[in-house]
């Protein structure tokens, strides 16, 4: 065997990108909180799980999309980061977390698809070997469908499906020819309660893994490391 | 078992296993099965590779402090499944068919689920997964014939002097291209399983005798740059080797040195007069394929590592692809 074709065996390493779609109403403090003193170890913590597995990362990425309620107050309904980094760009990431106040959002339901929709059209890194692009929900409320009345919002974005359907396509299934993730690359993981439109997505959606939370309790039942041993399962 | 095993069952025919762990005594790959029956001449070779990521949920506390995953616990029911399977057809007197496999092993898997309701929702996660590839092979006046069976994303291979190393199973993975599936590690579309839909594949092939029969796990072939690497594997260790037992123990020290997962191998050599004819008439073949190996560019050009490995695969799939079952009709399509 030559010495080149000893060195590379094994090198198989997994670029990883994950979007945070994190729920900022008053009622999810806790979790907020959580993940908030987390950032600054959440990249090492991550990659300990996934060596524990086997796995190596050769790129780490991290997006977050805060969400509120177009319903209750449009001007802070979502604030978002570009792709960071990690650990290059840990605090940046610390930064944006830290200035995310859990607050407002008015009565459920909340506007997670609409969150969830931003996720999926992510720039997702598409060169490396081994892609994998999870997006991670946290919330403790149902969403407002897709294609409602604040969808004719000034500050709604444009790219926003006209409905759960046309999320769904963008979200994609084998041999689906509209997708914007990569099939094999594609993982969701929600923490959120058993209620539409997360039962139903957990139900007719491939690539998903479902953790059922009380809902308005905040997510208090997850703890940091379960969540990223989850995160790593998925991957 | 030890971590690799040799055994001559009978004159033309021997057999070999290797199974390694990452993690003492938390492999989740079963034992290698390696079964033959002298009076029908027909046999058995197995591998089962319970799936982490699906099943990594705790199914079994084993009374010593040891939990179990649903992955560990998984391979296990499956291979003795496949085991009972294959005895009562042989003492029974009827032919091994993949329907009576896959009732079987619903049938076991769905009494070992257990009853602690998973706090974790949606397809991804399964009761007790696992892979299965298996090799059952008899002889008829004088062909050997092998028929393959499989979940999932182990694998059954021939290997042959004249065409190298060819793949007798197709994975169940949502991309089959094993160029795409070494570099994407896609997600697996139909797994062995205890609470979900799941079928038995087959695919049976007449073989010419000499040849040597293999069915590994993904460790072993699922941490290399491309599918030749794994013949490379299989044939410098063979190369290098002094018995069939020396075979083996180079086998699990070069699948350790590169693995990132439990490897297992179940191989049977049929019709070699002996270790050291199989050893020469199997070395031009390496040589070739060392020749290939040693034009690998630098492995930090990401670039030239690329263009050389499609170009690699490119020449090296129409053998190996000569004997894989036919993409499924959906897929022809698309």
């Amino acid at each position: 065997m030559s010495s080149a074709a000893d060195q590379y065996r094994g090198n198989l390493q997994y670029a990883v990108d994950i979007v945070l779609c994190i729920d900022a109403t008053g009622s999810m403090k806790p979790v907020l909180g959580s993940v908030k003193s987390s950032a600054m170890t959440f990249q090492p913590r991550l990659e300990a799980v996934m060596q524990e597995k086997g796995k190596s990362i050769s790129q780490l990425r991290i997006k977050t999309i805060a969400f509120r309620d177009f319903g209750h107050q449009e001007d802070d309904a979502i604030e978002s980061t570009d792709f960071l980094r990690l650990p290059e760009q840990t605090e940046t990431f610390r930064t944006f977390l830290h200035g995310i106040d859990a607050t407002g959002g008015g009565d459920v339901p909340e506007s997670g698809l609409e969150a969830l929709s931003l996720a999926v059209s992510s720039p997702w890194e598409k060169g490396l070997d081994r892609r994998r692009h999870v997006i991670v929900m946290f919330t403790d409320a149902p969403a407002h469908p897709l294609g409602g009345p604040h969808s004719s919002l000034q500050s709604y974005p444009a790219s926003i499906p006209p409905s759960s359907d046309d999320l769904l396509e963008q979200w994609g299934y084998p041999r689906s020819q509209e997708a914007l993730m990569e099939q094999s690359a594609k993982r969701l993981v929600l923490f959120a309660p058993d209620q539409e439109p997360w039962t139903g997505i957990q139900e007719d959606w491939d690539m998903v893994l479902h953790f059922p939370s009380k809902a308005g309790d905040g997510l208090q039942e997850f703890e940091m490391d379960q969540i990223i041993d989850t995160i790593a399962n998925s991957l | 078992m030890p971590r690799a095993a040799s055994l001559q069952i009978e004159p033309g025919l021997v057999a070999l296993s290797v199974w390694t762990e990452r993690k003492p005594r938390q492999g989740e790959d079963a034992e290698p099965l390696i079964v033959h029956h002298r009076p029908t001449g027909s046999g058995l070779l197995a591998v089962f590779d319970g799936a982490g990521g699906a099943g990594s949920g705790t199914a079994w506390h084993d009374g010593q402090n040891q939990i179990r995953t649903g992955a560990w616990v998984g391979s296990r029911v499956a291979r003795l499944g496949v085991e009972s399977w294959f005895a009562h057809h042989i003492v029974g007197g009827t032919a091994v068919d993949a329907d009576s496999l896959e009732d079987h092993l619903r049938w076991l898997l769905s009494r070992m689920t257990t009853p602690a309701r998973s706090k974790v929702m949606g397809k991804m996660r399964k009761q007790l997964p696992t892979t299965m590839a298996a090799l059952h092979y008899g002889t008829v006046k004088g062909q050997t014939v092998c028929e393959a069976l499989w979940a999932g994303d182990s694998r059954a291979y021939a290997l042959t002097v004249d065409g190298g190393l060819r793949a007798l199973t197709r994975d169940h993975t949502v991309d089959t291209n094993a160029l795409t599936q070494l570099i994407q590690d896609p997600q697996m579309t139909n797994i062995l399983c205890a609470d979900q839909a799941f079928f038995v594949d087959s695919h049976q092939v007449p073989l010419a005798q000499p040849c040597v029969l293999l069915c590994a796990t993904d460790g072993f072939f699922g941490y290399v740059q491309t599918p030749g690497d794994f013949e490379h594997v299989l044939l410098s260790t063979l190369h290098r080797a002094a018995s069939l037992q020396d075979w083996s123990q180079r086998l699990a020290t070069a699948v350790e040195s590169y693995t990132g997962d439990d490897a297992s191998l179940a191989l049977a050599a049929i019709g070699y007069g002996g270790f050291e004819q199989m050893r020469e008439q199997f070395a031009p073949r390496y040589r070739q394929l060392d020749d290939w190996a040693r034009t690998m560019p630098d492995p930090g050009d990401l670039e030239a590592i690329r263009h050389w490995r499609e170009a690699g695969w490119s020449c090296y799939r129409i053998d190996y692809e000569a004997w894989m079952p036919g993409l499924p009709v959906e897929e022809q399509d698309a």
